[in-house]
This record gives C-alpha cells, sequence and structure tokens, in this order.
C-alpha cells in the first residue's frame, strides 16, 4: 500500500510540470496587458514600462518561464499583481471557503443521491422510483445559477427563513473564519441538488446490478430481508462507482463552483479566478491552476485508495498488483 | 408627609436628568460592490471599484459641492487667483490631519502633487495636472500652484482623486503597505478589509467637517456582492441601505415597488460608437460614417435596451458639464437617409464594403446593443460581425501600438468624465495624441480649438469655444454619440441629506448623509 501511495505520489510531479507549464503558455498567449491593466486605462507609456520592469513582463518568454518554474520548485506562487499579496494565502482563503462549501454539498449530495438510489432499487418500476428518476432529471437539466436564484427567492427573498448572501459571522478556529451556518445552506443545497441527481441515477443502476448477484439472493434465502440485502451486502459491491463519481464531483467542487458563488456572493476560490482571469491577475490564475491540478490528483487518489475499502476484493487486485510491480 | 413626598419626588427627577445616556446607536450605511478595490492609491485609481472608497478615504485642497460639482473649500480654507490665472495661492485650514494623528502641512500638499506627477510612482494622473509647472510651500499653511499656461479647469482636478493629499511618510514606502492600509485625511478611514469578503470604512472623528447633529453615518460596510441580481434581492430583503446599480430587466419592477426609494440622476459620462481612424472604410469616408450615423434607432436602445434610464445623446458633452449645448438636436434615425450616404459614398445597399468588425467588451448590456446595431446596420446594407471579447482583450486592442492592425472597424466605448470639464471630455477623447482617443481621430481644426479653450480664461467664451468643437466632430461624423449615462441610485428613506453626484455615487458625501428615521 505504501508502495502504491509512493508512486503515486511521484507520478504526481510530471504531472504537475506539465499542466504548469500548460498553464503557463495559455496565460502567456492570452491577450490583454497586465500591465495596462495594474497602471489603469489612463497611464502614459512611461508608467506602464515602469510597470512591466517592475513585475517582470518585458522579459523573454524563457526567462519569465524559467523564473516561474524556478519560484515553482520552492512552493513559491508568487505575489498577486492586483492585491499585492502573496498567492499562497489568497488561496488558501479561498479554498478553505470553498472547501467548506464542496464538503456539505458533497456529503448532502451523497445522502440524497445514495438516500434515493436504494429507495429505488428497492422498488424499481414504483411510483417513487419514476418520481426519483424525473426529480433526477429535472435536476440535471436544470443550470445551477437559476435553481439557486430560484432557491433564493423562496427562501430567502419571500420566506426570509435564510440569508440571501454572503458569508455571514462564524467562529474563527485556528485564524480561519468560519461561515455563518445559515449562510452556508443555500449554497449547498443549490450544488447537492446537482450532484445528488447523477449520484441517485448511478447508484440506482449499480443496485440494482448488485442485487440481482447471486450473493445477494443467497442472503435472502437466509433470512436476510431484501432491504437488509440492498444495504449491507449489495451496497458494499455498488460503492466503487459511487464512490467514483463522488469522488470527482468533490474535485471538481474544489476548483470552484463559479455559478454558485456568484449568485449567493460566497467568497471562495471560484470568484478568485473568475476575478483574477478578468484582471489578468497571472499569478493568482497560474497558481490557481496548479493548485486545483494537484487536489484533483490527491482525490483521486484518494478514491482510489477508497475502493479498497469499500470491496475487499480490491485489495487482493491491489496485492496481486504489488507482486508484479515487485 | 407632603415634605417627604416632595423631597422623594424632587430626588428621583433629579436621578432620572442625572442618569447617564446611553450612547447614541451606530449609524451603519450597508453598501454594495461586486468586487474588491484593485487599488486604493488614489493616483492609480480609475474607476468605481476603487474611487468608492478612494473619495471618503482622501480629502483634497478643494472638493466638489455636492450635486453641483462647484470647487468649494475643503482642506484650503480659501485660495487666490492671479490676475494671468496662472498662479494659485491656498490658504490651508489648521487643525486638519491625516487618519495617523499627525497635522497636514503644506508641505504634505506639494509633495503630493509632485506625487501624483511622477511616473516612478506609477501615477495615472499625470495628464490632468499637466499644466502644472511649479508647487511651492512657503509657509506651513500655504501652498502656491504655478501653471506654465491658465488652466481654469484646475480646481475641478484638484477636487478628483488627482488632488488626493497623502502624508509622505506612509505613501514613502517602498512595499507599498500604503495599498492595503490607505491613510488620507478624508472624513472616512479604512477600518478593516477582509478581500472577497467586507471592507468597511469607520467614521474620521477628527474630520474637519462638522457631521450631522443627529444620525450621523459611523461606518461604512461594504460588501463584495458580484451578482447585480442577488444585491438587489439582498437590498429588498433589507441587507443593504444602498444599491447603485439595477440588474437588467428589472427598473420597472423597481419602480413600482420602490418608487420613494429610487433616485435617477445625471451622470457625466457618454456611451457612443467609435470608428477606426486608421485603416477600414469609415477612415478616410465621412459619407459612410454619417450613414452608420443615421442608421442606429438610439431611441430603441435607450428606450427598450436601457429601459428608459439614459438619455439620448445629441452630442458629446452630457448635461451638467460646461459647454453643453441643450438645443442641440440628436441626429435622426433615418435608415432610407442612410441608403442614400452609402449610395453617395460609392457604396449603395452596401455593394463593395467587406464584413465590419463590431468590437466590445462582453457584458450582457452591451451584447444586446451590440445585437441591434448590428441589425440596424443590416437593414442599410453593411454586413456587421459582433465581436465581444472580455475587459483585458478589449484594452489591449484599443490601446495598442497600431489599430490598423485590430480586426475592427467600429467599436463601443463608455466614458466617465474623471473631473467635471471639457477639457477631459471632449479634448481628452478626441484631440490628436490624447490618452483618451482610441479611434485615433485626427482634425487639425479641431485640435486648435481644443488647445485655445484650455488656456481661455473667460467661461462664456470657453463654453463657447468647447460648442464648436463639438459642434466640428458631429459634422465630420467623427463619433456616433448613442447615449448619455443616468444613475438609477436605491437608497433607504430612513437617510435624508444625499445629494446626487454627477460624476457618479462614488461622489456621494456620506459624511453629510444622517438616518434620521428608523
Amino acid at each position: 500500500m505504501l508502495l502504491f501511495i509512493t508512486r503515486r505520489l511521484l507520478w504526481m510531479l510530471p504531472v504537475l510540470w506539465a499542466a504548469a507549464t500548460l498553464i503557463w503558455i495559455l496565460m502567456f498567449l492570452i491577450p490583454g496587458d497586465p500591465a495596462r491593466i495594474l497602471s489603469g486605462q489612463s497611464a502614459d507609456p512611461e508608467v506602464l514600462a515602469r510597470v512591466r520592469t517592475e513585475w517582470g513582463l518585458d522579459q523573454p518568454a524563457p526567462a519569465r518561464y524559467a523564473r516561474y518554474i524556478a519560484r515553482l520548485a520552492h512552493m513559491d506562487l508568487g505575489t498577486s499583481y492586483v492585491q499585492h499579496r502573496p498567492v499562497t494565502v489568497i488561496l488558501r482563503e479561498g479554498l478553505g471557503r470553498t472547501f467548506l462549501l464542496a464538503l456539505c454539498a458533497s456529503a448532502l449530495g451523497l445522502a440524497i443521491g445514495v438516500g434515493l438510489g436504494l429507495a429505488c432499487a428497492a422498488r424499481p418500476g414504483s411510483g417513487l422510483d419514476a418520481a426519483a428518476r424525473i426529480f433526477s432529471a429535472l435536476n440535471l437539466a436544470t443550470p445551477t445559477f437559476w435553481m439557486g436564484m430560484i432557491l433564493m427567492l423562496i427562501f430567502a427573498s419571500w420566506l426570509r427563513w435564510l440569508p440571501v448572501s454572503g458569508y455571514g459571522e462564524g467562529i474563527t478556529l485556528g485564524g480561519f473564519r468560519l461561515p455563518g451556518l445559515a449562510h452556508l445552506i443555500l449554497p449547498a443545497v443549490t450544488l447537492a441538488l446537482f450532484s445528488s441527481a447523477l449520484l441517485a441515477r448511478v447508484a440506482r443502476a449499480a443496485l440494482i446490478e448488485a442485487r440481482a448477484q447471486p450473493y445477494c439472493t443467497a442472503a435472502m434465502a437466509r433470512g436476510v430481508t431484501s432491504g437488509g440485502a440492498l444495504s449491507r451486502h449489495a451496497l458494499k459491491a455498488a460503492g466503487a462507482p459511487i464512490a467514483t463519481l463522488a469522488g470527482l464531483s468533490f474535485g471538481t467542487l474544489l476548483g470552484g463552483a463559479i455559478a454558485t458563488e456568484t449568485v449567493f456572493a460566497w467568497p471562495g476560490l471560484g470568484l478568485v479566478i473568475l476575478r483574477a482571469i478578468s484582471v489578468r491577475d497571472l499569478p493568482v490564475v497560474e497558481g490557481a491552476a496548479i493548485s486545483m491540478t494537484a487536489i484533483f490528483l490527491l482525490v483521486n487518489l484518494a478514491v482510489d485508495l477508497s475502493y479498497g475499502l469499500l470491496d475487499p476484493r480490491a485489495r487482493g487486485h491491489a496485492a496481486r498488483f504489488r507482486l508484479s510491480a515487485d | 408627609m407632603q415634605r417627604h413626598g416632595l423631597a422623594l419626588l424632587i430626588l428621583l427627577l433629579g436621578a432620572g436628568c442625572a442618569a447617564p445616556q446611553p450612547p447614541p446607536a451606530d449609524v451603519v450605511l450597508r453598501y454594495r460592490m461586486p468586487e474588491d478595490p484593485p487599488t486604493l492609491d488614489p493616483f492609480r485609481a480609475g474607476d468605481d471599484n476603487s474611487l468608492v472608497y478612494i473619495y471618503q478615504i482622501f480629502d483634497g485642497l478643494v472638493e466638489f459641492t455636492p450635486g453641483t460639482l462647484e470647487p468649494r473649500p475643503a482642506v484650503a480654507a480659501r485660495w487666490h487667483i492671479s490676475e494671468d490665472r496662472k498662479v494659485y495661492t491656498f490658504t490651508l485650514r489648521p487643525g486638519v490631519r491625516f487618519h495617523n494623528g499627525r497635522e497636514v502641512s503644506a508641505e504634505d500638499v506639494v509633495w503630493s502633487l509632485r506625487r501624483a506627477m511622477s511616473a516612478q510612482a506609477k501615477s495615472e494622473k499625470r495628464g490632468f495636472l499637466a499644466a502644472v509647472a511649479d508647487a511651492q510651500a512657503p509657509d506651513p499653511a500655504t501652498v502656491v500652484i504655478t501653471l506654465a499656461q491658465p488652466y481654469d479647469a484646475l480646481l475641478g482636478v484638484l477636487a478628483s482623486e488627482a488632488g488626493s493629499i497623502l502624508p509622505r511618510e506612509v505613501y514613502e514606502d517602498a512595499a507599498e503597505g500604503y495599498l492595503r492600509t490607505p491613510i488620507g485625511c478624508g472624513p472616512f478611514r479604512l477600518a478593516s478589509w477582509e478581500p472577497g469578503v467586507t471592507l468597511s470604512l469607520a467614521r474620521f472623528a477628527q474630520h474637519w467637517k462638522q457631521p450631522p447633529a443627529r444620525g450621523a453615518i459611523s461606518r461604512i460596510d461594504v460588501r463584495f456582492i458580484r451578482s447585480s441580481a442577488t444585491a438587489l434581492e439582498e437590498y429588498r430583503a433589507g441587507g443593504l441601505d444602498f444599491l447603485q446599480e439595477l440588474p437588467p430587466g428589472r427598473r420597472a419592477q423597481v419602480r413600482s415597488e420602490l418608487a420613494d426609494q429610487l433616485h435617477n440622476a445625471p451622470r457625466l459620462a457618454i456611451l457612443y460608437i467609435g470608428f477606426n481612424f486608421e485603416q477600414g472604410v469609415f477612415r478616410d469616408n465621412p459619407l459612410a460614417r454619417r450613414a452608420v450615423l443615421h442608421a442606429i434607432d438610439r431611441e430603441f436602445i435607450v428606450r427598450t435596451l436601457q429601459e428608459g434610464k439614459d438619455l439620448v445623446a445629441a452630442g458629446v458633452i452630457p448635461p451638467e458639464m460646461l459647454g453643453h449645448d441643450p438645443g442641440r438636436t440628436a441626429a435622426a434615425y433615418d435608415p432610407d437617409l442612410s441608403a442614400r450616404l452609402l449610395a453617395q459614398a460609392g457604396h449603395p445597399g452596401g455593394k463593395g464594403l467587406p464584413e465590419i468588425t463590431y468590437l466590445s467588451n462582453d457584458t450582457e448590456g452591451f451584447r444586446r446593443i451590440g445585437e441591434r446595431i448590428e441589425a440596424d446596420l443590416a437593414r442599410v446594407g453593411l454586413r456587421t460581425r459582433v465581436r465581444m471579447t472580455d475587459f483585458g482583450a478589449f484594452l489591449k486592442t484599443m490601446f495598442g501600438p497600431a489599430l490598423a492592425a485590430a480586426d475592427m472597424g467600429l467599436f463601443r466605448m463608455t466614458w466617465y468624465a474623471d473631473y467635471p470639464d471639457p477639457d477631459n471630455f471632449l479634448a481628452g477623447q478626441f484631440a490628436t495624441g490624447a490618452q483618451g482617443n482610441l479611434s485615433r481621430y485626427h482634425n487639425e481644426a479641431f485640435d486648435a480649438l481644443m488647445t485655445q479653450a484650455r488656456v481661455e480664461t473667460d467661461r462664456a467664451r470657453r463654453e463657447e469655444i468647447y460648442r464648436q468643437g463639438e459642434t466640428l466632430l458631429l459634422e465630420d461624423a467623427a463619433l456616433v454619440p448613442v447615449y448619455w449615462y443616468r444613475q438609477d441610485l436605491l437608497l433607504r428613506p430612513e437617510y435624508s441629506g444625499m445629494a446626487l453626484s454627477p460624476l457618479g455615487s462614488f461622489g456621494i458625501a456620506w459624511e453629510e448623509v444622517a438616518r434620521t428615521g428608523s
């Protein structure tokens, strides 16, 4: 297991280098002059020249790339052109807030999705099954920002049960300010509805297939109820695709749910990146893209490791792989 | 018994009188901006996102009178202008302090002016102060500004952010810590800033201006809400006190629901369609340009797309600005005339003309305007391709060294007055070599008029020259004026004393506003 993890972590390095290079090339080619944005529209050529020199924007491309890679090698993501703060600090703030939102949304989405999947798999073809599938289809078809606005109008504007937007005032833990709980609800539910729709469909299909296996029939023959066979036996076997989807979904959300963050004014990573792109704050965009790549790789690793926990057969496969690799 | 009762009553009354009054509740104005300020350095700030704070944190020698924009005393108690109008002598008000407690002196004013004119400080206000030849502080309470030529717009420039007074010891910091913790001498100081979340300004207790007797705003809390639709819902739910932007399509609803809170006021800004004067079909063809002018239905754009908020522009200089001609009428929307002009230009029905690219930065509103213009031009035979880009790419094209290399024949531009003078608004956009002359328009007669107006000291004569310049631009079809901006603002009725500034909502003097209701 340790060797497996070590190998995966080592493989991350060339992947990150490739991603960093691709990002740098894209940001280099994208039209837009950071110096102009930094200096203001009325800035004269002399001021623009000074700004370019200050930020190294007048250096040739190879020199800029070399400096960029050297910084990354020292885990230094640079300083924001606009905010004049370390990029790591900016990303940490945004990522922290997005992490909270993604965690809550993913947990809620998983609970709703798996719950619906179980209910549908227990009674395939029933009215509940049909209603759940319609619910899933509607949520998949509905744009997130629109769903968010509708939930806001109903629960915040009309019923006044929840705040309209913002981060709220929560307690501070280790220098990180937590959001107000009430402020977390609407954005988390908005995101959870979409992810739960996908999870419900996958869970339903995987559970129906798993329940049709002989070991479930045997369990029921031994007196286990249909529901018990589903939840205690079939669910574990169906865990791999559910975990994969949940992990991918969580990883995607960590990149910042831009539409939801915009609707609810949630100051997460999505808005940080959106703002950085529009003002050509290259260090922030580059840093965010590399960070998201690393996070996605780590989430994938965690999902792969979870297979062994969910399905003992997967551990056997892993052992055979280890033996053959040695 | 009666004596004891009376004594008891007196005692109780006395106790009531002597009991300490509870402190007045903080009056917090809850404001919204779409995002963090890109900078809090007044000499690098050019857009509303920064100016909304800068106008509160910093004071200059003079300030704009709310509503009329006439310069009035601020840090300077009075001033004298020499007969040749080249020497301005300001006498400072005693006891004005910076937010760090130090008293403001004339040396600070002179240092600030020099910084505003410095490329080393990366100031984008150098052009505004180009007329200033020298600034001196003969004593701690006197500032003398000497101009190379008379420039009657100087007081307007000094009232803008370009005239902000800074403490030298803070703004000489090479690490530029002042970008996060600005220090000025304005009515509010920066209290806290959580990037992406909120920014708070607190009233500066030692500010020279007397606050309203009751209900003065003690704090301005700004929340960053990117979506204007969300911001409107927040306002309707009671989470905001002031809103300076309505989302598209909601104006009619707001007018019916919140009529007593909605204010509509002029703004010194124009949206126009510019031509590429470096290359393409419009460069040497005034008839083709006039064809475009008469092909665009500006009434429709204002009435329908802008929901009646703005004003069809008859010229360039907006109402409320020196030089505005209220008698000028807008060019008629006349597709038939446009078609005839095109034919006279040698392109009947648009024959022989390539597809014209119309460039704009991408917002929902600008996209709709672009689509309407595309349809209007198609009606007279002009094939147009609407190209929407993000703001960074748009700036790069427009400010690039060669417009000739740009794939663009028409562009949409919005110009906001930096200070309320036609030298900024007219010459700043169309004089040869001006930073704002994005179309690269060149007209020697116009340039001569702008040079003459700049140094003219008679106000009426100056106004007349600017009107002549505007007429010249319009006759030459140097641009297609579309509309002058007006601003929709929402403010809760319990606030009073707000005077709207034609410069924009950032110009509101919040230190003079009070919450008198509940």
